[in-house]
């Protein structure tokens, strides 16, 4: 497997983890609320710091066991997986984020369309790694 | 220039015109309500047809719909997809600062419009970058 095929297991593995938590979080103070529950900025900034925290450890571990690989730029191969996956990752977050805003046209419920579009934004990213990784096994 | 180019330049001031237009209208009913005006299914959708009514006819009016069909060349494939790639990122970064905004100011329309906004900056993006990468020959 290659360095960059690990990298995206592991961020995207990182992001799952971050995701859940978050919205175990939301998903609590909204049954405690009766209502989806405005956005908490210290949720987020847990999220935020979680994230960066379990990433730079995981990338600086990857790096140092791997040093010549995660140097190296990427080549054309691994340029257009990358440029593809950004691709296709943008409809997943365009179809979360669309879908948020027709739904608050209808309930003009603010805090559920930022949950909605950050959500969106959080898969679409962990979409992006996911297609990284397909097309790097498929092999194209 | 080729047909491409002048497609995107075409729907870049496209969305400008419409986007604009937009707006202004929700900052005038904004400045009526004397609050962020809640989402208007009338003036969405008169964006909506707006754009696609131009579009089509900006298409029509460049129109070599044979160049359009014939988009399969490996740089075309690339540039097309740098750009749509980096697009994407430029719209999540966008609405990443609608959100961060709506943490402070918590006004659902406003983050509604915010949002919106940030689509219509990742298209715009879209179209430049395509018409960069056409003319940097990436």
């Amino acid at each position: 497997m290659s360095h960059r095929e690990i990298s995206a297991w592991v961020m995207g593995s990182i992001l799952i983890i971050a995701g859940i938590y978050y919205f175990r979080l939301v998903a609590q103070a909204s049954a405690a609320l009766g209502e989806v529950s405005p956005p908490v900025i210290g949720f987020v900034i847990a999220y935020v710091i979680f994230v960066v925290i379990t990433s730079v450890i995981a990338m600086s571990i990857l790096g140092v066991s791997n040093h010549q690989e995660a140097n190296a730029p990427a080549d054309e191969r691994e340029k257009q997986i990358i440029d593809k996956a950004g691709h296709w990752s943008g409809y997943v977050m365009a179809f979360g984020v669309v879908t948020g805003l027709l739904l608050y046209a209808v309930t003009q419920d603010g805090n559920r369309l930022f949950h909605i579009a950050f959500g969106s934004l959080m898969v679409s990213q962990i979409a992006e790694y996911a297609f990284q990784i397909w097309l790097y096994r498929k092999g194209e | 220039m080729s047909f491409w180019e002048k497609g995107y330049l075409a729907v870049a001031a496209i969305l400008v015109l419409a986007g604009g237009g937009y707006f202004y209208t929700i900052w005038q009913q904004s400045i009526t309500l004397e609050s962020v005006a809640p989402p208007s299914w009338g003036t969405f959708g008169v964006y909506l047809l707006v754009i696609t009514v131009l579009t089509l006819s900006s298409v029509a009016v460049l129109g070599r719909v044979q160049t359009i069909n014939n988009r399969t060349s490996d740089i075309d494939e690339m540039i097309n997809l740098k750009s749509r790639a980096t697009a994407s990122h430029v719209t999540s970064a966008a609405v990443y600062a609608s959100l961060v905004w709506f943490l402070f100011h918590g006004d659902g329309s406003l983050l509604f419009h915010s949002t919106v906004g940030a689509l219509i900056v990742g298209e715009l993006c879209l179209c430049m970058l395509q018409v960069f990468n056409y003319n940097r020959a990436y």
